[in-house]
């Protein structure tokens, strides 16, 4: 607002607050004015200490709204040290009884205290931190038990020998024996084919051999 | 936040470590079950594999005895008999695993065609001697050893067949004596042979 705007006919009145004629910037204040403005400091001071008055007058809830708002930009109100303490405390016994369950038992908190988020029980988020340990140190024992009664149950058996080695059966013809059945009776003329016979030999005990290590015989009529 | 995240590491290295040992327990408690065989009724009782079945160590030694029968045929078809009949000696050097029957076969079958190399090398008591031996060593009667005696009397035939050229009267009745032997010992070789057939054809 400019000087020229005084000169304004259509801004010379303020409709809002109905003050009358604004002054000019530099023109000393009225006694009306002085004490227009007395009254609205006592005003703004009984607002900040608590104590606001049931009824304001329309053109001062204004200039009060404003004047709150600049004191709160400038210094932000901070709860005494046992008042935050207080609030902080009410809100985490909420917490607990409504995820605790509370039982039927009477009712610390105000439930009517809104919490945000999980909020575990003290207890129970103990017991939820310890329990992998807990698991763990248990299973390591038990484990420790078994390996010593291994360990242990071992020794003793150790000095003693099988009482008796029992044979699996096993058929003739996965055994060393005796040729004759294999070679037969052997004529004059083939005496000294001996090269033969111990093909014939070699070729019957590698059949069993196969046979018995590696679980299947070879197909009649092979070569070794 | 930062407490929190390694809260999270330690509560997870906690869980692997409940894990691990878990699996550690499981593996034990098996190996301590499957020592029990299942019962413990077989504590003290060892299966084994029977000690005459078929091994590497009587494969081996059938293929060394059998690759040294080949070097000897191949010394025979070139008509060098003393190396043939150093590799049938050697044969008799193979060892089989103790008691294997069939060490005692192939050493009586080298024996044979050893002194039958030796007859054609005009060695004759040496080829005797490599039959005596054999027979001398044997532990059961087989078809080797009934052919051992067929080329026992081939030799003695053969020791009888170098007397007759001789004019003392003495040779002339050793090579009857010989030649007796000879028959002698065919008639043994027969004898064995049938017997072990007849038992071998009632064994079927």
């Amino acid at each position: 607002m400019t000087r020229d705007d005084h000169d304004d006919p259509d801004l010379r009145d303020d409709d809002d607050l109905r003050l009358g004629p604004i002054p000019g910037p530099d023109a000393p204040a009225d006694a009306g004015e002085k004490t227009r403005a007395r009254a609205f400091g006592d005003l703004v001071d009984k607002v900040l200490a608590g104590r606001t008055p049931a009824a304001v007058p329309a053109e001062d809830r204004a200039l009060l709204e404003v004047a709150t708002a600049l004191r709160a930009a400038v210094r932000p109100v901070e709860l005494p040290a046992a008042r935050q303490r207080a609030v902080v405390e009410a809100a985490l016994a909420t917490a607990i009884e409504r995820r605790g369950g509370g039982g039927g038992g009477p009712r610390l908190t105000d439930p009517s205290i809104a919490v945000a988020g999980d909020v575990v029980p003290l207890r129970r988020s103990r017991a939820r931190r310890l329990a992998p340990w807990i698991v763990a140190g248990v299973s390591s024992a038990v484990a420790a038990a078994a390996i010593a009664l291994l360990v242990l149950g071992r020794a003793p058996q150790a000095p003693a020998a099988p009482q008796a080695a029992q044979a699996a059966p096993l058929p003739a013809h996965l055994r060393s024996r005796p040729a004759d059945a294999l070679i037969g009776a052997i004529p004059g003329e083939a005496s000294g084919d001996a090269l033969g016979r111990i093909d014939t030999i070699y070729s019957d005990r590698l059949a069993g051999y196969r046979e018995r290590t590696l679980g299947r015989a070879p197909a009649r009529g092979s070569k070794p | 936040m930062k407490s929190w995240r390694l809260s999270h590491r330690a509560r997870g290295a906690a869980w692997a470590l409940a894990l691990v040992l878990g699996v550690t327990l499981a593996t034990v408690a098996g190996a301590c079950s499957s020592n029990d065989g299942g019962g413990g009724r077989t504590d003290g009782v060892r299966i084994t594999e029977p000690e005459d079945a078929i091994d590497e160590e009587l494969m081996l030694a059938l293929v060394r005895a059998k690759n040294f029968h080949q070097i000897a045929q191949v010394y025979m078809s070139d008509d060098k008999l003393a190396e043939a009949t150093r590799a049938v000696r050697q044969i008799l050097e193979v060892p089989f695993p103790a008691g294997a029957p069939e060490a005692e076969d192939v050493r009586l079958d080298a024996r044979a065609l050893l002194a039958k190399l030796l007859v054609r090398q005009g060695q004759l008591e040496a080829a005797m001697t490599a039959i005596d031996d054999g027979l001398a060593g044997k532990t059961r009667d087989s078809f080797f050893v009934a052919n051992l005696y067929t080329v026992r009397g081939e030799v003695l035939r053969a020791q009888a067949a170098a007397l007759d050229g001789s004019s003392q009267p003495a040779d002339q009745a050793r090579a009857a004596e010989l030649r007796k032997q000879a028959i002698l010992a065919l008639e043994q070789s027969n004898t064995i042979a049938e017997a072990l057939q007849q038992r071998l054809m009632g064994a079927r």
